[in-house]
């Protein structure tokens, strides 16, 4: 299984990604912990809850509308994904949904997710972050400790 | 540092120093990654960016921040330190009141970030797609027409951008400037991303008019009001609001489109101040509010002037005009009126012919903090036309501060004059320029070198940019020059009209581009038919707005001349 950092400590992800041209939903295991994309929760988010046991986690783009997401409060996981690690939008985004939507379930930041910005993404409110492959995942644990004191309120 | 020295010097708190120590021991483990391999050139470059760190033509270019253009002595004497050791021996201010040094090698950057870090400095986020150094008016606190000082606002600003997690990867560079004075505007707000303004409304609170989608470059074009007022303890959250509508919506398919000027466009000013507006709705209660005692705290850490019980002189400055002409020009061009009685502001003049504008080397740097703990309180600032100003000086020394700067090389009394040219680095230094403008500025100083001559022509800013980044704000010229590439061949593309001040304007562009070497000879035209149509007192500006653009173009395109 993939290693992925949640809550500053690196950990073994469960998360199993729908991929949406392969896979039909109905036929995966009501046990699994899935990821679906976003259109799909908006369409079928009631009938997914009620299928899936061990809860949805839906993925983001980051020019997602948050308030297009209905039933923010029943998903366990929200994924923003981040095109290029310079395409800031993620970072507003997660300060939205945690700030003015209240999200409090895991927050996990995907794609070009590299070591320099684990600080800024964990201030902005991601609790998760599944970093590319070549990225030395037990050194970036130090990134969060790159400043002691910080000068503005944030999500953290 | 001895803060009773300062005029009005803002000192590091414990978190200051912390937060530019760590950046330093951050920024060293980054460059290691870097140098093992680790860290890809691409991953690489926000990073260095945001330290400063430019890749330029002939070496690695490190600009350093001066945060609203405000100096000690001892950071001077660092700066003078870091150009001699680590730098071929002089420095370049640019025109956002920073200092830039270019031929630093890469490995001792790190060197460098940490002897900064000992007298209070840091390269933070003078480049990169991130909120940038805030600038200023280089007389904040020294005039009188000023609503407040603009530098509390401007370290509020300050430490509120530094580091902000949510806005280091915005769509493009972001630059703040903030003005305080009601008759001047010398930090160009209405070309700034964002222009704070200090206002008081009809209540007679104090509080900013903030614009935003200003800018120059490829697409110039002038501020949109915001809002008329913003009340002191909302100023963070405003602009917070303003970065997050940016930062979600801007372009980012296209550098050239990416400012936010573009997206103030597109949406139109008014749409885009309604988004901003139900975003701060959403935020400004939160904890971005400031309080008054949030201010106050911040105000207290910087450190008050101690001026003494002065007369005005101006009897004896005027008896000593009369014996040395050479006093007289100086100090009619190069000082302005102080607020406190019995003193006066200088400027330091980087613009002697045969030297680029802005550079200033070692031995000038060193000499300088001298004559500022000297002569000014210890404190020294930059300006965005790219020269020093000493901001207290008392009149009775003004006259033995003129000489010993006439030996420095830093008296020409050219400020304001069509000789206190704004330029970039231009093809000389920079990787992105497609022209020199050092050569250009000299030859067009050369031209104008009688001073009689450049006093009866009044001021005229006359600025010089190397390509379409405007780094030398040639849109805002009186007299504008840019340099273009046609061919592989330098050419040079003049516009008249522009302005930065309170009423700024974008110029006219003449039509087709000239030429190096005929670039004074055009200069020369332009100001010919200033001359000829002016009507007793007005400027360069005034009577461009009064005939319009025709005239200049005749007279630069007439055949047989």
């Amino acid at each position: 299984m993939k290693k992925i950092i949640k809550d500053r400590h690196i950990i073994e992800d469960s998360w199993h990604t729908l991929d949406i041209a392969a896979e039909q939903w109905q036929s995966l295991s009501a046990t699994r912990s899935i990821i679906v994309p976003c259109t799909l929760w908006q369409s079928d988010y009631m009938a997914l809850l009620a299928y899936f046991q061990s809860g949805v986690g839906v993925a983001l783009e980051n020019i997602t509308e948050p308030d297009t997401i209905p039933a923010l409060d029943k998903i366990a996981l929200l994924t923003i994904d981040f095109p290029l690690f310079n395409d800031g939008r993620g970072y507003s985004l997660a300060r939205i949904l945690r700030e003015q939507f209240y999200y409090t379930g895991e927050l996990r930041a995907v794609g070009d997710v590299l070591h320099d910005q684990l600080f800024y993404l964990a201030r902005c409110g991601f609790n998760a972050f599944d970093l590319k492959p070549h990225v030395n995942i037990e050194h970036a644990l130090l990134a969060f400790n790159s400043f002691s004191r910080v000068y503005q309120p944030a999500s953290a | 540092m001895n803060p009773s020295l300062f005029n009005r010097m803002y000192i590091y708190s414990e978190i200051d120093q912390t937060i530019v120590d760590e950046r330093v021991a951050q920024f060293r483990e980054q460059m290691q990654r870097f140098l093992s391999g680790q860290l890809s050139p691409s991953e690489f470059l926000p990073l260095r960016l945001q330290n400063g760190l430019y890749v330029q033509r002939h070496a690695p270019m490190l600009r350093i921040s001066v945060p609203y253009g405000m100096l000690s002595s001892q950071q001077v004497r660092m700066l003078a330190h870091i150009a001699r050791h680590y730098d071929k021996d002089y420095g370049h201010i640019s025109t956002r009141q920073n200092i830039q040094f270019n031929w630093i090698k890469m490995e001792e950057i790190p060197d460098v970030l940490a002897d900064l870090a000992s007298v209070q400095m840091h390269g933070i986020q003078t480049s990169g797609n991130c909120i940038r150094n805030v600038t200023s008016d280089p007389y904040a606190g020294v005039i009188a027409d000023e609503i407040e000082d603009p530098r509390l606002y401007c370290e509020i600003i300050r430490q509120w951008a530094t580091f902000h997690p949510e806005f280091a990867y915005l769509p493009r560079k972001f630059k703040i400037a903030v003005n305080a004075s009601t008759g001047s505007d010398r930090v160009a707000v209405q070309v700034h991303d964002i222009g704070v303004d200090l206002v008081k409304n009809a209540a007679g609170e104090i509080g900013f008019r903030v614009l935003a989608g200003g800018g120059l470059g490829r697409t110039p074009v002038i501020g949109a009001v915001m809002r008329e007022f913003v009340p002191k303890i909302d100023l963070l959250s405003y602009l917070e609001a303003i970065l997050r509508v940016y930062n979600r919506y801007g372009r980012r398919d296209n550098k050239y489109k990416a400012r936010i000027k573009i997206l103030v466009k597109a949406l139109g000013a008014e749409v885009f101040a309604e988004k901003v507006e139900a975003e701060w709705q959403k935020i400004k209660e939160g904890p971005l509010q400031l309080t008054t005692e949030k201010i106050e705290a911040i105000n207290h850490r910087f450190t008050y002037p101690k001026y003494l019980t002065l007369n005005d002189h101006t009897a004896e400055l005027e008896q000593l005009s009369k014996q040395s002409p050479g006093f007289a020009h100086w100090l009619q061009h190069n000082t302005y009126a102080h607020k406190q009685a019995g003193y006066i502001i200088v400027n330091l003049s980087l613009k002697k012919i045969g030297v680029a504008p802005g550079d200033i080397d070692s031995a000038q740097l060193l000499a300088v903090a001298d004559l500022a703990d000297e002569y000014s309180l210890g404190e020294i600032r930059t300006t965005h036309q790219q020269n020093i100003v000493l901001a207290d000086v008392e009149q009775t020394r003004v006259y033995e501060l003129w000489q010993k700067l006439k030996e420095l090389g830093l008296a020409t009394a050219t400020i304001n004059t069509l000789a206190d040219i704004i330029c970039c680095p231009g093809g000389d230094f920079c990787a992105l320029a497609n022209a020199k403008s050092i050569p250009i500025a000299e030859a067009i100083q050369r031209q104008f070198d009688d001073l009689d001559y450049l006093y009866d022509l009044g001021d005229i800013e006359l600025n010089i940019s190397g390509c379409m980044n405007a780094c030398g704000h040639h849109h805002v010229g009186n007299i504008g020059i840019l340099g273009v590439d046609k061919k592989g061949q330098e050419f040079y593309q003049i516009s008249v009209g522009g302005a930065s001040g309170k009423n700024a304007a974008i110029g006219e562009i003449l039509g087709p581009s000239f030429e190096q070497n005929q670039v004074p000879n055009i200069v020369q035209k332009i100001i010919d038919v200033y001359v000829e149509k002016r009507i007793a007192g007005e400027s360069f500006l005034e009577t461009y707005q009064r005939i319009g653009i025709e005239s200049f173009k005749e007279r630069v395109y007439e055949k047989n001349h």
